[in-house]
């Protein structure tokens, strides 16, 4: 029963049916929408529909515990051969005497041939031990009641490639499993010359039990889990001193952004400083920061033209955000309400943030005279034709704004990335050895003959190129009977076995 | 003219001279004059190096590697797949290989210079791709798919002169996997509903099967399927004997087969690990089940699936050769279906 067990696990079979079997599920992911895009399913196809998929698991395919029981199986599945066909590995190496005189014991897919000699025995012997040292170092010998064997092989490792890279799988599937027990991401939000608190959680070992809901449904099940995890804060704070945005000369498309952060100790002192850019995250007592986004909050003053009813003159002036702001003696102040920087109209009449980028600037106002609220209205920098201030003579022309930036980084805590990349490089390690170095066999046993010559035959065998070791094998081989003659007339043919 | 025109003329320029080269491989494969060959390989080689100035000069104007779109990108598969396939040729002299190798990146040519115009414009960077992974990730993956077009052209070699049309299983496979090839295109397009999705399921509900997407996607996959066999077995069977047998031996066809699958798959598995290092640099994860990397995951997969039969169950010949069809499939959807048909995180290689 667990020789079956361990039979089926170990089934070649059944790594292939897993293999286009996952390639299958993954390819569900590709093609369904996924996660919060997936409520468009139910607009669709109609919200039958998209309960069954949910429940069934497959509007979030990659985290479904089929897709997560067929990568366990996955991974069962290279245990078991791993342990299963590596001793044979290992025997192809560590062939005894009789395996090597039996002929029956000569592995598949190599080659021979074989023929008689006038030289003796031990002159052919002789022969063969210098020819096979050529190419092999470290001949090895045997001797059997009537012959004699010698060997030598080649890139003995390249027959593990297959392990290596099946090593390398289990690091990799490991490291997977780390990333969803130990691992977390999270955002944060700073703001230019603010501070922000770093969330993070906290795991701990605990075993409990607690539960888990059916995904799409309010079945509970219960589940036993190791791990506790605690929302919480590290100890320090970030800073943000500024953020940068560079654009392509003369166009619009950014080309760098970037955030220059403080690490903030609990007693305000400084424990590091660092710039966070795309492709350049920063890394903090195992935390790493990604620059994940940024946008504008706020301003800290507006320029602006402004026209007053019943005078003839254009004011120029830079306003403090949100503070009320006296215009000279011309009895009229006003106030900067609110700053949109990619305002449009949602209804009419209504302005709404379209986006965090300095797109399309619009900031509203407050216009007092002499402490009277006359007007309250928005004013796009790039349409001041459409004026809303409802106040005869009164235009106001944005010009520019000195906005407040924010950033938002990505906090993130992976211990699986260590696994991941020795498990990556292992892949790489074992692909290489399968494929570029190729495990080479020679053997040639010498036995007697009549009249005082000898039976030679030469044995190859590969496991990969076989057509271009057959050919090499016919060279050596012809090249061996040159050396020692033949008796026949006919010279031999390959034969494979 | 701009220096952008230029750019794109420079690979029309490529295609002719590869195009070139075919005729001379085809010329070869009706009379084996070993002259007519030699001037396939001269003339490839010049295409070789005018596509690799082509990608010089473009990568001086862009101020970045030249792959940086889709239409950079097949460029830069093309270049790949002529590359590799010089290195094959030279190691393994195998003319009628040509024949049909060189067509593939003649396609991916022609498929980029029909890209609408505002895709082929060299265009600045966006701050998630300024990065010397860029250079590493996606050529690695870009030659690789290069030779993964080899193995396309061995696999066919290999049905053809294995007689697909005279074997009944090749029968039940061309048609079934034609038939997978048509349900899943009509599939990706209803998800897409776009013109000419609506105008052919709106002519099958037309016949009265009932609405929706089912009864289209089924009809595509029976098309798809009947296309497939026919072409198999008319398109094929009337091909002369003698032309069939001057395609190399099926054991020859075989080891080319799995010499550049062999050479594929380190590649294609380097660069998903590039790939994975610069996720991890730029978004914060090493993976992350975006369309671009579950196909390339899933090429991969078939691919392995191809060793496995191969090295571990000694399978040989035929099914490899459709396994072999299976996976250059999943490259050509990988490389271009994924962009056009599924959104995701690798969009801006569009």
């Amino acid at each position: 029963m667990r020789k079956k067990l361990i039979d089926f696990f170990a089934s070649l079979r059944l790594t292939l049916f897993l293999i286009f079997l996952t390639a299958f599920l993954a390819s569900l992911g590709t093609f369904l929408p996924q996660g919060a895009d997936a409520v468009g399913i139910a607009k669709k196809w109609g919200p039958e529909t998209y309960h069954v998929l949910q429940t069934l698991g497959i509007t979030d395919t990659y985290h479904s515990w089929w897709f997560m029981l067929d990568l366990l199986l996955m991974g069962l599945n290279l245990w078991a051969c791993t342990i299963k066909r590596l001793p044979k590995v290992w025997r192809l190496h560590e062939r005894t005497e009789e395996a090597v005189l039996k002929d029956s014991d000569i592995p598949k897919s190599s080659f021979t041939e074989k023929w008689e000699t006038p030289l003796s025995p031990g002159e052919s012997l002789q022969k063969a031990r210098t020819f096979l040292g050529a190419s092999f170092r470290n001949l090895r010998e045997i001797s059997g009641t009537q012959s004699t064997a010698v060997w030598g092989e080649k890139n003995f490792l390249s027959l593990w490639g297959a392990y290596i890279v099946h090593l390398g799988l289990m690091l990799l599937l490991l490291g997977g499993g780390m990333r969803v027990l130990f691992g977390y991401t999270k955002y944060m939000m700073i703001h230019e010359g603010g501070d922000a608190q770093v969330p993070m959680e906290r795991i701990r070992f605990h075993p409990h039990f607690s539960h888990i809901y059916l995904p799409g449904s309010d079945t509970r099940l219960p589940f036993f889990s190791l791990f506790e995890r605690g929302q919480d804060w590290q100890d320090y704070t970030l800073h943000l001193n500024s953020f940068d945005l560079d654009y392509y000369k003369g166009s619009s498309v950014p080309k760098m952004y970037r955030s220059n952060i403080r690490v903030v100790g609990p007693d305000g002192n400084t424990l590091a400083t660092a710039a966070v850019e795309v492709n350049h995250p920063f890394t903090y007592r195992g935390v790493r920061f990604y620059q994940a986004s940024y946008g504008y909050d706020g301003a800290r003053a507006v320029h602006m033209n402004i026209e007053l009813p019943g005078d003839k003159s254009v004011y120029e002036v830079w306003a403090p955000y949100q503070k009320l702001f006296p215009l000279l003696k011309t009895g009229w102040s006003l106030k900067v309400t609110n700053f949109f920087p990619d305002a449009t109209m949602g209804a009419p009449g209504q302005i709404v943030q379209e986006g965090a980028e300095l797109k399309n600037p619009a900031i509203k106002l407050e216009f007092y005279h002499h402490g009277v609220l006359k007007s309250n209205y928005w004013t796009f920098f790039a349409f001041p034709e459409i004026n809303e201030s409802k106040v005869k003579g009164l235009a106001v022309q944005g010009l520019s704004v000195d906005p407040i930036a924010y950033t938002v980084l990505q906090v993130d805590r992976d211990p699986s990335v260590p696994f991941a990349l020795a498990g990556a490089l292992i892949i790489l390690a074992g692909l290489v050895l399968s494929f570029y170095f190729f495990y080479k066999k020679l053997w040639i046993i010498v036995g007697p003959a009549g009249e005082g010559g000898s039976r030679v035959e030469i044995v190859g065998v590969c496991k990969r190129n076989k057509l271009s070791f057959k050919s090499q094998f016919q060279a050596l081989a012809g090249e061996f009977r040159g050396l020692v003659g033949s008796r026949d007339l006919n010279p031999p043919k390959t034969e494979e076995i | 003219m701009s220096s952008d025109a230029l750019s794109q003329t420079l690979f029309l320029v490529c295609f002719v001279i590869y195009a070139l080269s075919w005729v001379f491989y085809v010329r070869y494969f009706g009379k084996p004059e070993p002259a007519t060959e030699r001037k396939a390989v001269r003339v490839l080689w010049a295409g070789f190096i005018l596509e690799f100035l082509a990608l010089v000069h473009r990568w001086a104007i862009a101020g970045h590697a030249p792959w940086a779109n889709q239409y950079e990108a097949a460029n830069f598969v093309a270049f790949g797949a002529v590359g590799l396939f010089l290195l094959f040729q030279y190691r393994n002299r195998v003319p009628s290989l040509g024949v049909f190798v060189v067509p593939v990146p003649m396609l991916a040519l022609v498929a980029a210079a029909l890209l609408p115009e505002a895709y082929k414009h060299t265009e600045p960077l966006v701050p998630a791709l300024r990065s010397y992974w860029l250079k590493i990730h996606v050529s690695c993956m870009l030659i690789s798919y290069g030779s993964f077009a080899v193995t396309f052209a061995c696999s066919l070699m290999y049905l053809i002169r294995d007689g697909v049309w005279t074997k009944r299983s090749s029968h039940v496979a061309s048609a079934i996997f034609g038939a997978c090839v048509g349900c899943f295109f009509a599939y990706v397009h209803s998800t897409a509903s776009d013109a000419a999705w609506m105008k052919w399921s709106g002519w099958i509900h037309g016949l009265g099967l009932g609405t929706g997407s089912t009864w289209p996607i089924l009809m595509a996959g029976l098309a798809g399927g009947l296309l497939l066999w026919a072409l198999a077995y008319f398109g094929l069977k009337p091909v002369p004997a003698e032309w069939v047998e001057r395609l190399p031996d099926r054991e020859v066809l075989d080891e080319l087969n799995y010499k550049s699958v062999a050479v594929g798959v380190p590649l294609l598995t380097l660069g998903i690990i590039l790939g994975a290092m610069w996720g991890y640099v730029a978004w914060g994860h090493y993976w992350s089940w975006d369309p671009k990397e579950t196909w390339a995951l899933i090429t991969w997969l078939i691919f392995v699936a191809y060793l496995h039969m191969r090295i571990f169950m000694g399978w040989q010949g035929r099914r490899l050769a459709w396994i072999g069809l299976l996976g250059a499939g999943s490259v050509i959807f990988t490389f271009w279906g994924v962009n056009f048909l599924l959104s995701g995180l690798h969009a801006y290689a569009k």
